[in-house]
């Protein structure tokens, strides 16, 4: 009647000897995934494009460029048809391509709250790259995507035998935009006008470096953005530390995009705050900054010197970031 | 028929028990075998070992002579058949397909139903009773139903030797005698047929032969009038019993617990 | 009489055949941008038939775009195909766990396969090798599910006996254990949102942008799970009588469930290795096949895979569907269909066993 009983009678279910050695496994996986060598980690870890700066190939025809992901892409002749998936992407095709020649773009082009292209998405109406059959509809003979997006698509993109160049976009300094407007250039064929942008960017970067008031104290400029906050190794700390101001977030050894308290705040007492907001919120947002406890505490709460940005200058990480740079170094040097 | 089946000296292990020791026994054709004993005392363990079912740990199992640890279990079941205990079944395949599926010792893996498989089948149906059964399907039968589909999907495989595992536990009156009819038919048509079964009643009716095991070991085998006796009631039932014997020459017992000694 | 009420194999196959041929036409036909039908007879004709047989044919080849094409047959038919694969996959699979272990309730999930193959997924996805092409993430996916099953079958099996109880014990430890592995790596990695997005996308189960290389990866090994379940048919049906009845009937107990332990295996693998972790195919639909066609396993495990094959391919088409162009996790469609359709079918089961 017992069949299980009778098969297996009066057996242990796990010998120790195999107990020990799932334990042994566990551990031993455990400890590979927290010291994973660089060679494990994921390339986005790794500083973008894995060699100083980017190395751009001949200017002759067929180019090849290698992407984020290490995989060389092919570029048979100038694209007339450029497709993008991400909304840093979209602006910097807009800067440096004929606005026509754009045929996809992310979903943030068409929002008039953040959207730096608006003007161009209305006139031009590229569609919005969701999924596969959309871009390819567009018929691109060029897609940018981020090295954030899907692996899918890209993989799937691949097999159609379109050029697909996966880009790297954490930047975190001003020199890899810079560099990377000429990439940009590059692979959509226009070097002359990326060079223009180019030497036009290092200008503004200058121009705002320049702003800074002689012998004056350098500013402590603290970003609050949603309770984060950007320390070293960010774009923002990088524009800081530019125009001549000083990170309190970084000084105080913040890596990265982290949360920040009240108590930091007021500890870290900065001279100036800048944040963002969307556009009809800027009042609302500075009201709200200048209320919070930390900030009361500090001498940017108390001399009122908080930077409240439209979103669509403070969240850029392209040609558009110059925006942001000078409107903080000309509000730092009065 | 000619097949002999037998245990020497065989010992059943498990988890470090020691369920069978040193059983000898032979189940010979034209015989009804009675194994008897308490629960527990490894009677079914002694009907699986000798199907090969359950391995022994020393001893050996001998089907005409030759040892039964060198026939593939395909050569076994087509000669030797085992009905279990537990006839549950809990899905709805059809009486006639499981009745088919006791062809299998003797279908090739792709083969189609043959002639002679479906002779096969109709027989057992018939011989079991159960041939208006057999669009029914297997979950909506009573336990005696189940019991004789059971035995039909046996008699199937046109084996030589059946061995039965307490087919009568759960049937009513009506049913038991049915089986135990049937099993006597069997025999006397020369199969070697061996029960497991507690019904001490039956086993002076039907049976030629009968085991006595209590706690692994064979106490008695032999004739019945030599198996059931006093002293076997006393010491491995725990009863004593009152003998009839009516005028048709068969033999009933009373039983009644032990009187506190 | 329930058995009175069982469909004739021929009528099962005259319905579910054309079902899967006009799903996967709809399949192909509805898409995120409008697509006629004629186009994509055309592009197959085109892609299929040797270079001069479609304007032999008569085919109008003048007005398929270079966009058509990709989008038909990079797009729109690996997608429809990797659905029917998978489907097919899963429903064998789910037919034989439930006459492996003898319960209607047992699905391919049970063994810890899923959980090996998804800690195997999350691997690719966490080194980065996902990234490099696609082929990492099915192959390291399916080594996974097969490192589980050999934990699992270590761990059950003594002397060359594996009773079906302690399996099923030893496959849930499995599964909860690698599981709990799997999240542990993706906390350790939970900064790189990237990664725990591309991880959560392949957890729900998904067919985007599935390409011929995922098809290709896929189909073989279905295509052998469900031959070696076909060649295993009668035994996985003596073995539903109960091992020893089965044991006694001629059959090699241990080594037909050795065979069939690894083709589910094989066959779950090779599904979640291409399409993430989804659930409810293997549970539902061999149990339904199995009320209409019967418990005779040698007509319910292909009936398993077409219709498993059907039940994909339009669960696929209701995720895309429901509110494009986003597309909500084909897993959580599956449970929505799965699911009620199962209460439906317990509670049938229970009415007429009361009676």
């Amino acid at each position: 009647m017992n069949e299980a009983a009778d098969f297996c009678g009066e057996q242990k279910i796990i010998p120790k000897t195999l107990l020990t050695l799932i334990a042994a496994v566990g551990l031993i996986a455990t400890a590979v995934a927290h010291w994973a060598p660089p060679v494990l980690a994921p390339p986005l870890e790794r500083n973008g494009y894995g060699r100083a700066g980017v190395e751009l190939g001949s200017r002759a025809y067929p180019r090849e460029a290698i992407d984020a992901d290490g995989f060389p892409v092919r570029i048979a002749k100038p694209p007339r048809r450029i497709a993008s998936q991400y909304w840093s992407i979209d602006e910097y095709l807009y800067s440096l391509v004929p606005p026509e020649r754009v045929v996809a773009v992310s979903q943030s082009a068409y929002l008039d709250g953040i959207s730096n292209v608006l003007e161009q998405v209305t006139k031009f109406k590229p569609v919005i790259a969701t999924d596969p059959e959309r871009v390819l509809r567009a018929n691109p003979d060029l897609i940018i995507v981020s090295s954030s997006s899907r692996n899918d698509f890209t993989s799937l993109i691949r097999s159609s035998g379109i050029p697909i160049y996966r880009m790297f976009i954490d930047f975190t300094t001003l020199s890899q935009i810079e560099d990377y407007i000429r990439l940009v250039g590059y692979l959509t064929g226009e070097d002359d006008h990326a060079e223009e942008i180019a030497a036009q960017f290092h200008a503004e970067i200058e121009h705002a470096k320049s702003l800074r008031r002689p012998n004056a104290r350098s500013p402590r400029v603290l970003a609050i953005s949603g309770g984060y906050t950007y320390g070293s190794g960010t774009l923002f700390n990088d524009i800081v530390h530019t125009i001549g101001a000083v990170n309190p977030a970084a000084e105080a050894g913040l890596k990265g995009y982290q949360m920040v308290n009240a108590e930091q705040i007021a500890r870290w007492n900065p001279d100036w705050i800048v944040a963002g907001a969307n556009t009809g919120q800027l009042d609302q947002t500075r009201q709200r900054i200048l209320a919070d406890p930390g900030v009361t505490l500090t001498e940017a709460g108390r001399s009122g010197h908080v930077l409240v940005l439209e979103n669509r200058d403070f969240l850029p990480m392209s040609p558009y970031t110059a925006k942001r740079m000078t409107m903080m170094a000309e509000a730092f040097a009065k | 028929m000619s097949a002999k089946l037998e245990a020497r000296n065989i010992s059943v292990e498990r988890g470090g028990r020691r369920i069978l020791d040193s059983a000898t026994i032979a189940v010979e054709p034209g015989k009804f075998t009675a194994l008897i004993g308490p629960n527990g005392s490894g009677k079914s363990t002694l009907l699986k070992a000798l199907c090969g079912l359950w391995p022994v740990s020393s001893g050996g199992v001998f089907f005409n002579s030759q040892p039964i640890e060198k026939l593939s279990r395909r050569e076994i079941a087509q000669r030797i058949a085992f009905v279990p205990q537990d006839t549950h079944i809990d899905f709805a395949f059809t009486v006639e397909e499981i009745v088919g599926m006791g062809r299998h010792p003797h279908r090739g893996r792709f083969a189609p139903e043959s002639a002679a498989d479906r002779a096969a089948i109709n027989a057992a149906l018939e011989r079991c009773d159960v041939i208006d059964l057999k669009s029914r399907a297997a979950n909506t039968l009573s336990g005696g139903e189940r019991q004789r589909v059971l035995i039909a999907r046996s008699l199937a495989a046109r084996p030589e030797i059946i061995l039965l595992d307490e087919p009568t536990a759960s049937l009513d009156i009506e049913h038991a005698i049915e089986i135990l009819d049937l099993c006597r038919e069997l025999a006397r048509e020369g199969h070697a047929v061996a029960l497991a079964i507690h019904d001490l009643n039956a086993v002076a009716r039907y049976a030629d032969t009968a085991a006595l095991i209590n706690h692994g070991v064979i106490v008695n085998i032999g004739p019945i009038a030599d198996v059931l006796n006093p002293t076997a009631f006393a010491e491995v039932f725990g009863v004593q019993a009152e003998t009839l014997d009516a005028p048709d020459g068969s033999r009933h017992y009373t039983f009644q617990r032990l009187p506190k000694s | 009489m329930i058995s009175s009420r069982r469909v004739r194999t021929g009528m099962f196959y005259s319905v579910m055949l054309p079902a899967l041929l006009i799903s996967a036409i709809a399949g192909i036909a509805i898409g995120t941008t409008p697509l006629a039908w004629q186009t994509i007879v055309k592009v197959c004709a085109l892609k299929i038939l040797p270079a001069a047989w479609p304007a032999a044919l008569g085919f109008d080849m003048s007005h398929i775009s270079a966009a058509d094409q990709l989008v038909v047959w990079i797009v729109r038919i690996p997608r429809v195909l990797v659905a029917a694969a998978v489907g097919a996959g899963l429903g064998t699979a789910g037919a034989i766990m439930q006459g492996l272990f003898r319960n209607p309730l047992a699905e391919p999930g049970l063994m810890g396969i899923g959980p090996g193959a998804a800690l195997g997924g999350v691997f690719a996805f966490v080194t980065g090798w996902s990234a490099q092409s696609v082929l990492p993430l099915p192959i390291l996916a399916m080594t996974g599910a097969l490192l589980a099953l050999a934990l699992v079958y270590i761990m059950s099996t003594r002397g060359g006996v594996t009773p079906m109880a302690t399996l099923l014990l030893a496959g849930i430890a499995t599964g909860a254990f690698v599981s709990a592995l799997t999240t542990l790596v993706l906390t350790l990695n939970i900064a790189n949102w990237q990664i725990a997005q591309e991880v959560l996308f392949w957890m729900m189960g998904g067919l985007v942008a599935r390409t011929w290389t995922h098809f290709w990866i896929c189909a073989p090994f279905v295509l052998a799970g469900l031959a070696a379940s076909i060649v295993e048919a009668r035994e996985l049906d003596l073995l539903m009588q109960g091992e020893e009845a089965a044991a006694s009937l001629g059959v090699n107990v241990e080594s037909s469930k050795r065979t069939l332990i690894v083709t589910v295996a094989v066959l779950t693998g090779a599904c979640v290795a291409v399409a993430g972790m989804i659930g409810f195919v293997g549970l539902v639909v061999p149990h339904a096949v199995r009320l209409v066609l019967g418990p005779s396993h040698r007509v319910v495990l292909p009936g398993s895979a077409v219709a498993g094959a059907v039940f994909l391919i339009v669960c696929d088409m209701i995720a895309r569907t429901i509110d494009p162009p986003i597309e909500i996790g084909l897993g959580v469609i599956t449970a929505l269909c799965g699911g009620p359709f199962f209460l439906v079918l317990l509670l049938r089961h229970y009415r007429e066993a009361s009676r």
